[in-house]
């Protein structure tokens, strides 16, 4: 069998480290490929359709806020006008209200009345003459705006002579509900305008249903690798409340900050000196003794091991994430002075800054041969879910909140998702806002 | 080596060679990197796919393939030098090379006519006295090579280049040991005589 061995070591031997140079279309259809496929070039595909659908949810969230308004007074205005009469009959009952106590105690009433529409407020015919006398210009420009307003004035004037018998008959069902509460003691025409005038000032109090906070969140986050467990958030949002307050949706802005190391394994050959190569002699002729006076010009040249060594090096550093939360809430207990509920939603967030902020590791003048990274980078782009309990204190028209949270990430916050499992975290927001 | 220094952290994420790149960068697909990447790594892994294959555009899809599959599996490699990494790229390119084998269903392809005479004709004459040269022209080689047939070509490269065992070959190609002994002597009769004869023509 020698002649064997004979063969496989001239093919050894003639192929070994034999190179075949491919073709530049090769190349090129290569370099495409591989620009395609790498995770950067898939993140940032991934990132768009991040970016996308975060500006799809914003503007859906926006379109609902400016659709729910209008479609919230209608509500409110076909389904509780009796309850609402009721409740005003009730209170004037219980003491006599003068237009100047009315609107001292506004503040009082409860916020389900104050989202009550004005046209619910059945008046008799004359009342209403009287009242639209009463009325400021400003007062009437509003009502007109307001789809509920019309019915309010065709009380006065276009159901009666404008609609037929029918028409009537309601009118005078109304005249005999007004005509109880003129009966009740306490209720006489300074009221009526006294009520007429809460109305109005509930419908311009119209802008509470808005809200803006200013947050902070700490945060404590696990399954994470290398990193700081306390993560800070701050920012504000904007809140908007609908169905007699009890719901509410908020969206706006925060940075994230967090904290981590990465490890990197530098692979290197050890500096092991220096030494001088001569580059070269220049001589010059001494004229009185006839002999050559060399000058030597040398450099230093390092000397490194020529065996690897590896090393691991810790970089730490800060990632500062945007992040755009769409939140929906609905609050079980609804006081004057607090409300409690749950909150829970989405969060974009995105990578937007990312920077080293302490190195532990300097290679001296050992040779660099490879560094790789240990730790994976963190995603740019990403969604987790958080939900929590609400706990609101108003105060004057300002409001305090805290807000205890969990969040759960849809998918690892590395780049190499089977690194690590998706974190979790939890957090308590505390916000000042107005309401 | 480790001691604190602010500031040089980022310097040492460079690689001291001119035109090199490192694994970070190919990860990071930056183009320059893999410009220097498949500008070191293709050639080679061209070489290794035409002892496979034969036909030089097929050779070059492999290459793609490899080049492609060791890029996406850059998170799986354990980086013990320089050297490590070519060997684990061209094992990359030898599995690609196997695959389209076995997707083409080559492994059978144990003979074309001319060459099937040739070796069974060979094999009644034992080269034994012929004289090898101790080096030849690597293009000539492969050309002998790539007159193998592909069943054979396979054997021969993987016992040869890769090492292989006639138990891992008969394993890996689904065939029985004698059979990869067969094949491998057969192969080693036709490129003896093939190589002799092309020393022989180059002698003047």
């Amino acid at each position: 069998m020698k002649e064997n061995h004979e063969i496989d070591k001239l093919l050894r031997g003639s192929l070994a480290g034999n190179a075949i140079q491919p073709s530049d279309e090769s190349r090129k259809m290569f370099l495409d490929k591989a620009v395609s496929m790498t995770p950067v070039a898939k993140q940032t595909h991934h990132r768009k359709i991040m970016w996308v659908s975060g500006i799809i949810i914003l503007l859906l969230s926006g379109i609902i806020l400016l659709w729910l308004p209008d479609s919230g007074d209608k509500t409110d205005s076909l389904n509780t006008p009796l309850t609402t009469t009721e409740k005003f009959v009730e209170s004037a009952e219980s003491e006599n209200i003068t237009p100047e106590t009315l609107s001292d105690e506004k503040g009082a009433i409860p916020p389900i009345l104050l989202n009550e529409p004005y046209p619910s407020i059945s008046l008799n015919k004359e009342d209403t003459q009287n009242q639209s006398n009463l009325l400021e210009p400003d007062d009437k420009v509003q009502h007109s705006t307001h789809a509920q307003a019309a019915p309010m004035d065709s009380i006065s004037e276009t159901t009666a002579e404008e609609q037929g018998t029918e028409n009537e008959t309601t009118f005078e069902k109304e005249v005999a509900e007004t005509s109880e509460i003129e009966q009740k003691p306490g209720i006489d025409a300074p009221e009526s305008e006294a009520s007429l005038k809460l109305a109005s000032e509930m419908k311009t109090d119209h802008h509470r249903n808005w809200g803006i906070s200013l947050f902070y969140r700490p945060e404590m986050i696990f399954n994470i690798i290398e990193n700081d467990k306390l993560i800070h958030n701050a920012g504000f949002e904007i809140q908007y409340r609908f169905f007699g307050d009890r719901y509410s949706m908020r969206t706006g802005a925060a940075l994230s900050v967090s904290k981590g190391y990465y490890e990197y394994a530098a692979v290197y050959n050890q500096f092991l000196g220096t030494y001088s190569v001569l580059d070269s002699i220049s001589f010059t002729l001494a004229a009185n003794n006839f002999h050559l006076i060399p000058t030597y010009y040398k450099s230093e040249k390092d000397v490194h091991d020529t065996s690897t060594k590896t090393d691991y090096a810790k970089v730490f550093k800060q990632h500062i994430y945007l992040q755009i939360p769409l939140e929906f809430g609905y609050d079980f207990i609804m006081q004057p002075k607090y409300r409690m509920g749950l909150r829970f939603g989405p969060t974009l967030s995105v990578l937007a800054n990312r920077k080293p902020v302490s190195f532990a590791f300097d290679p001296g003048k050992d040779k660099l041969i490879q560094i790789n990274r240990i730790t994976p980078e963190r995603i740019k782009t990403n969604f987790h879910f958080s939900g929590g309990i609400n706990y609101s204190y108003l105060i004057n028209g300002f409001v305090v909140e805290a807000e205890p949270r969990v969040a759960y990430y849809f998918n690892s916050v590395y780049e190499k998702s089977n690194t690590s499992s998706p974190p979790f975290s939890f957090s308590i927001r505390i916000a000042i806002g107005i309401n | 080596m480790g001691s604190n220094s602010n500031g040089s952290a980022n310097k040492s994420v460079r690689i001291e060679k001119p035109g090199s790149y490192s694994l970070g960068q190919l990860r990071q697909g930056d183009r320059k990197a893999l410009a220097a990447f498949f500008d070191q790594t293709a050639p080679l892994l061209l070489a290794v796919a035409m002892r496979y294959l034969a036909n030089r555009q097929d050779a070059e899809d492999v290459m793609q393939d490899s080049l492609l599959k060791v890029l996406q599996s850059l998170d799986s490699f354990k980086p013990m030098n320089e050297k490590s990494f070519e060997a684990w790229t061209k094992r990359i390119c030898v599995n690609q090379s196997l695959n389209f084998l076995r997707k083409n269903n080559r492994f059978n392809e144990v003979s074309n006519l001319e060459t099937e005479r040739i070796i069974n004709t060979q094999a009644d004459e034992d080269p034994e006295d012929a004289e090898l040269p101790a080096q030849i022209e690597p293009g000539h080689l492969l050309e002998c090579i790539a007159r193998l047939p592909s069943g054979y070509r396979t054997v021969m490269n993987l016992y040869v280049f890769e090492s292989f065992s006639h138990k891992e070959i008969a394993e890996t190609l689904g065939i029985s040991e004698n059979t990869s002994k067969t094949q491998l002597h057969k192969a080693r009769k036709f490129l003896k005589a093939a190589v002799s004869e092309y020393s022989t023509i180059k002698m003047p």
